[in-house]
């Protein structure tokens, strides 16, 4: 059976490069029968948004992730309280990511073998 | 059942998640500046199974005798996370 493996994003997209190396990691673990997520809070939430361009600063874009998560399915999860507390106003289609309520992630984390932040 | 890592300080936002979300039967280790997590009463409205890892602890200048968990050396550290299967850290 499929290890499963949450990565936990908690800086922001701009200025820090965690939100792409966590999709990163988590693609070059298909093949290594382990089941990867990727779950974004805090300053990351606006990692989420489609207006969020960290390539305007020159910074790595996060939209080449997009086909990789769709070509994966990598499942990807935000919180709605994060979202509204960072004003994420819309949720970039490209990334089919389910909104969790901050009170089910108790659950969720223990759901996982290994929870990693980053 | 999990063991929670806690290796950043009072003011991360991720340790704050964390610690939300432990359960009675988690076991939590407290490492590095996570160490600054324990020295204040609020570390007993925590769930879980407290433990602080010593060398850390006395390095940032706390006597033994304030510790508000147990402390623990790198042996048991091991012994620790070797009995637990699921960690997030």
């Amino acid at each position: 059976m499929d290890k499963k493996i949450l990565f936990v994003v908690y800086q922001s997209p701009v200025g820090s490069v965690w939100i792409n190396e966590a999709f990163r990691t988590a693609f070059g673990m298909y093949g290594e029968d382990i089941e990867p997520s990727v779950l974004l809070i805090e300053e990351a939430s606006v990692g989420l948004s489609p207006d969020t361009k960290p390539e305007t600063l020159g910074l790595l874009p996060i939209s080449m992730v997009h086909r990789f998560v769709k070509r994966y399915e990598t499942s990807v999860y935000g919180v709605k309280e994060h979202c509204e507390k960072y004003g994420v106003k819309n949720i970039d289609e490209n990334f089919s990511a389910k909104i969790l309520n901050e009170s089910e992630l108790n659950g969720f984390f223990h759901s996982f073998d290994n929870v990693i932040f980053m | 059942m999990a063991l929670f890592l806690i290796k950043y300080g009072t003011d991360n936002s991720a340790e704050k998640i964390k610690l939300k979300n432990t359960n009675d039967d988690d076991v939590l280790i407290f490492i590095q500046n996570g160490v600054y997590w324990t020295i204040n009463s609020e570390i007993n409205n925590i769930k879980g199974k407290k433990f602080t890892l010593k060398s850390d602890f006395i390095s940032r200048g706390y006597q033994e005798s304030s510790s508000l968990t147990d402390l623990i050396d790198y042996s048991q550290f091991i012994d620790i996370i070797e009995e637990n299967e699921k960690i997030i850290g």
